[in-house]
């Protein structure tokens, strides 16, 4: 006998009214419906608003487009896909962005490949070490090492301090020191960390002794790894890949730093000219593209980890580690890990902080050194005359990074746990979905596309809410609606894992919503709480797409502080602030491993 | 101290798909021990937790004492924290932030008592589960007994009018579980507290309850003290879940069960579909063949410690052979391969009808001599629940 059959007695009137009741009693339902609406204004409507104002025309444009602001135009898809002007706005930063996207990703999926499998199933020397060594990047921000590489290679091309190559005599081509290479380059660099946490985890995942049996039927080394080890790892692989490439696509700070002298525009960067020149037209469609491809990516993503899963043989409990002996190829392998170190992390950090204390680039005599750039006084510049740590500037913008990123970060771990809570227990399975989904949704928006969304809807006043543009408050709120994956991901999984019993135990002991919040949730989940607000923190400290559209010179902060000071020339300054921002994010990173015991890859994969 | 009444009551998670609960009804009555037995999945917590008020109803009412706690159609509800009702969960669920005397006292505080009340209590509840010395230890520092003692002091504590229990024991080894359901009898007749208590263990609902209600697949089978429900299951489904090993079942019409029934003493006309079910321990073997009897063959004899089971065939032309299954306690005389004559007490066999439904036998005159002749080995378990319940 169904439900149906047997409750029919009962009128809808009646169902309805017994819901309310019971609705009444717990607060759940209400606080999802609260966020759901939060973040319906946080993400949704910055995002439909950019798309809107793609076929709009706005203020500042009714000559060219010969229609009123607020119209329907066509005018600016016309502009940058069908103008004369295209192939210079559009078509050559396209172009550029996808050499740029898919070189990186492929030349980090290689490298970062083999150096995961080298860890993980190998017995290469000191393979705990050089786990920690090779992630190191990952921690800090990309342009970091853009930075690194114009302190070491810039040529006479543009003014300023030349590199130390030039400096030591060497006469380097435009190629190497700008544009394309290095940017390539670098963003390889940046990723690799990022193939070997995740193909490392699902290396770590495939039972060794699927090989083996391999192995046992007679079959070579290179052939089991083609044909059992690649196809079981595929999945993965693929993953990985597309996170890559969605992610390259909006990466901003690179090629802003290695692009410049030489005028070579990716999608993000050309964004960011078109805001700086008040093309908000032009810059929604740049917006909108970049947010397009970064969603089809993902979405493709998604689909292919749900076919993956039909032939899950991978993660079968009993899993065993056994690792293969590397033989001759023992050196080979362990040098080839070490040049990795090097170029990565000692390298561009060595070149950084060194060049923080050196007058002129690459002269290493004991005279050319100094400490004036950090704590000097009086210094013999137009601007910034005293050493970062005894500037105002330094300390305000580093006071406003902690403050506002902090501030965000820690609403957006309350609202990822609430976001957890809400999902696992929402009597309403659509509040449920729904807040997952969009939750998630800034990560498949690359975050130079998400800032241009967020300014286009918050830089006007829109009923109670006035313009927040060059506020703090547009910051906090993008910030937080940026971090909005990470949080929610930790808070959903914190709340899996804690399971309804606890609460409910508590509920029979007569504790009351807001008391179990307290005394039983938050107590409980005080780790996980911490790493919700941790992430976004780092993510947001290191950040730069966000900052260089959203804040102005008044909310200034370290990231935009220090790209003002690479625009002024300022090399030592800049890189002493960056060194700041990447020891900031450094010890993050170290704090959330000390408090979980898990680490960064855990967080990325779930 | 409290009667509990369900009102047909049901419970559907899920629109669509046949309901976890389906109107069940029965009168929990105060100081009862009330076991609710089942197979896995067949929705004992959730009406557990539906008298708990963790879930509510799809449709019915709950009355404890007289008061409305959930009524669909008159649109009443009362929140689990309202309720004052006991419920210690399958898994425990203590608090892992929280030391056993943290656990503990938790509830007391949200009562309002002050802290010497609240010292005094938890300290007797301590002394009396017997988990002194692990006050400040944390859930994670303790064994899973001592879990489930916490987690028991924590909810008698409150002095609940209502136990719930969601199979509390299901997760301690064998020797723990017979010292803490001594300790539950204990409790509930020093405190005269109503229990209702989840198993899917018969044993375990034997021994200890006053009324057993057993369910399947949502619905109520039967429900009635733990000698009603052996002795008089009201279905198929009763009879063969209860009792280890199951009852043989067999069909009614066929020859040797028509001969057992006369033997018996019964009447042997049955409708069509009629099922003979004969409890293993009823069934008896002897070498001496009487008109009556049906020639069995000695397929294998089991020994399990002190009991034995013997698997026989009855010897019979047609094509599928009829296996039963006999349990005795006194040391068998046979050997695999022996010729015996059977015979079963007449307690010992239930009549269901095609529906499944319970039917009375028929007697034939001369039954009355058979029935006092019952020279039976009783059930072990109604054995131990004459000594725990009495
Ligand atoms: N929250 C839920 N959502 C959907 N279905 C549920 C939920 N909880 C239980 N069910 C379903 O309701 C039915 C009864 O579940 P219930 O937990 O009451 O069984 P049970 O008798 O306690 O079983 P067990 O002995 O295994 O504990 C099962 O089919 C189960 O799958
Ligand atoms: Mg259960």
């Amino acid at each position: 006998m169904t439900e149906i059959s047997h409750t029919n007695h009962l009128s809808p009137l009646q169902k309805w009214r017994h819901r309310l009741v019971i609705a009444k009693c717990d607060p759940t339902l209400l606080i999802g419906l609260g966020l759901l609406f939060i973040f319906a204004w946080l993400i949704a409507a910055p995002i439909i608003n950019v798309l809107f104002e793609v076929f709009t025309v706005q203020t500042g444009d009714e000559m060219r487009t010969g229609a009123d602001a607020g119209q329907v135009t066509g005018y600016y898809l016309e502009r940058v896909f069908a103008s004369r002007m295209s192939s210079i706005i559009f078509w050559k930063p396209l172009w550029n962005t996808l050499l740029v996207s898919i070189t990186s990703m492929l030349l980090s999926m290689v490298i970062g490949s083999i150096l995961a499998w080298l860890l993980v199933r190998t017995n290469l020397m000191g393979r705990r070490w050089l786990s920690t060594a090779l992630i190191i990047p990952f921690m800090l921000p990309a342009w970091t090492f853009a930075l690194a590489w114009t302190t070491l290679f810039k040529n006479a091309t543009i003014g300023g301090q030349p590199g130390w190559a030039e400096a030591m005599g060497y006469q380097l081509p435009d190629w190497v020191s700008y544009g394309a290479f290095p940017t390539i380059l670098i963003m390889t660099l940046n990723y690799i960390p990022f193939v070997i946490l995740l193909v490392g985890n699902a290396l770590r995942r495939l039972d060794s002794q699927l090989e083996e049996a391999g192995q046992m039927l007679g079959a070579s080394r290179g052939r089991v790894a083609l044909s059992i080890v690649f196809p079981l790892m595929r999945p993965a692989l693929m993953s990985s890949a597309l996170l890559i490439f969605a992610d390259a696509i909006g990466e901003f700070s690179v090629p802003y730093v290695l692009g410049l002298p030489v005028q070579f525009e990716t999608l993000a960067t050309s964004l960011y000219r078109a805001i700086g020149t008040q093309q908000n037209g032009v810059a929604a469609v740049f917006a909108g593209v970049i947010l397009v491809v970064g969603i089809a990516t993902l979405a493709l993503d998604t689909w292919m980890m749900r076919e993956a899963r039909r032939f899950a043989i991978i993660g079968s409990k009993g899993a065993m580690e056994r690792r293969q002996s590397l033989g001759w190829l023992q050196w080979p392998a362990t040098i080839l890990a070490l040049v990795m170190v090097f170029i990565g992390v000692v390298a561009p950090l060595g070149a950084l902080a060194l060049s923080t204390v050196m007058h002129l680039p690459g002269r290493f005599e004991l005279s050319n050194f100094t400490l004036d750039y950090w704590i000097g006084t009086n210094l013999d510049t137009v601007a910034l005359r005293n050493g970062i740590l005894l500037s105002s500037e330094f300390w305000n913008a580093a006071w406003s990074s902690i403050s506002i990123v902090g501030s965000a970060s820690i609403c957006a771990g309350i609202l990822g746990l609430l976001t957890g809570y809400i999902v696992l227990r929402s009597p309403l399975k659509f509040v449920s979905v729904s807040l997952r989904q969009i939750t998630f949704f800034p990560y498949l928006v690359p975050g130079i596309a998400f800032a241009a969304a967020f300014l286009t809807l918050f830089a006007v006043p829109h009923g109670p809410i006035p313009a927040l543009y060059g506020t703090p408050m547009i910051l906090f709120l993008a910030l937080i609606a940026d971090q909005m994956p990470f949080a929610s991901r930790a808070g959903i999984s914190a709340m899996t894992q804690l399971g309804s019993d606890v609460e409910d135990s508590a509920r029979v002991a007569g504790a009351g919503w807001l008391r179990r919040m307290f005394s039983i949730i938050l107590p409980i989940q005080r780790n996980a709480l911490v790493t919700a607000v941790l992430m976004p923190f780092i993510s947001g400290i290191k950040g730069v797409s966000l900052f260089i559209i959203l804040a102005v010179p008044a909310t200034d902060v370290l990231t935009t502080f220090s790209i003002r000071l690479i625009d002024f020339n300022y090399t030592q300054a800049a890189n002493a602030v960056v060194l700041m921002i990447a020891l900031i994010a450094l010890f993050g990173t170290i704090l959330i491993n000390r408090l979980t015991g898990t680490g960064l890859a855990q967080g990325l994969e779930s | 101290m409290s009667n509990i009444t369900l009102n047909n009551i049901s419970k559907c998670y899920t629109q669509g798909h046949p309901p976890a609960v389906d109107q069940v009804s029965m009168e929990i009555q105060d100081g009862a021990f009330m076991c609710v037995l089942g197979p896995s999945g067949c929705g004992k917590s959730t009406i557990l937790r539906m008298i708990a008020g963790l879930e509510h109803l799809s449709d019915g009412e709950i009355v404890a004492d007289g008061r409305v706690l959930d009524n669909v159609a008159k649109g009443l509800f009362i929140p689990a924290e309202k309720r004052q009702i006991g419920l210690v969960f399958q898994s425990y669920a203590l608090w892992p932030h929280m030391t056993v005397a943290r656990n503990i006292e938790f509830g007391l505080r949200l009562k309002g008592l002050p802290a010497k009340e609240r010292k005094k209590l938890v300290a007797e509840m301590i002394v009396m589960l017997k988990i002194e010395g692990l006050e400040d230890r944390y859930p994670a520092q303790l064994s899973g007994g001592q879990q489930q003692r916490v987690a028991l002091a924590r909810t008698l504590a409150m002095n609940p009018g209502i136990l719930l229990l969601d199979e509390p024991l299901s997760n301690l080894d064998a020797s723990l579980r017979l010292s803490m359901r001594a300790e539950l009898t204990r409790l509930h007749q020093e405190f005269g507290t109503t229990i209702v208590f989840v198993t899917h263990d018969q044993w375990e609902a034997m021994t200890l309850a006053t009324q057993i209600a057993v369910m399947n697949k949502g619905t109520l089978q039967q429900i009635g003290t733990p000698d009603d429900i052996y002795e008089r299951p009201a279905n198929r489904f009763v009879a063969e879940f209860i009792g280890n090993p199951p009852i043989n079942m067999i069909s009614a019409e066929t020859k040797p069960a028509q001969q057992l029934m006369h033997q018996a003493g019964f009447s042997m006309s049955v409708s069509e579909g009629t099922q003979l079910g004969l409890r293993p321990e009823g069934l008896q073997l002897s070498r001496e063949a009487s008109s009556s009897s049906v020639p069995v063959t000695i397929n294998d004899i089991l020994p399990t410690g002190g009991a034995w089971i013997i698997e026989l065939t009855v010897d019979q032309d047609e094509t599928s052979p009829l296996n039963l299954v006999h349990t005795t306690q006194t040391p068998p005389l046979w050997q695999r391969g022996d010729q015996a004559n059977l015979k079963v007490a007449s307690h010992a066999m239930h009549l269901f009808n095609a529906d499944g439904k319970r039917q009375p036998f028929a007697l034939t005159p001369k039954a009355a001599t058979y029935r006092t002749s019952a020279d039976v080995v009783s059930p072990d378990f109604s054995q131990s629940k004459i000594e725990d319940i009495s």
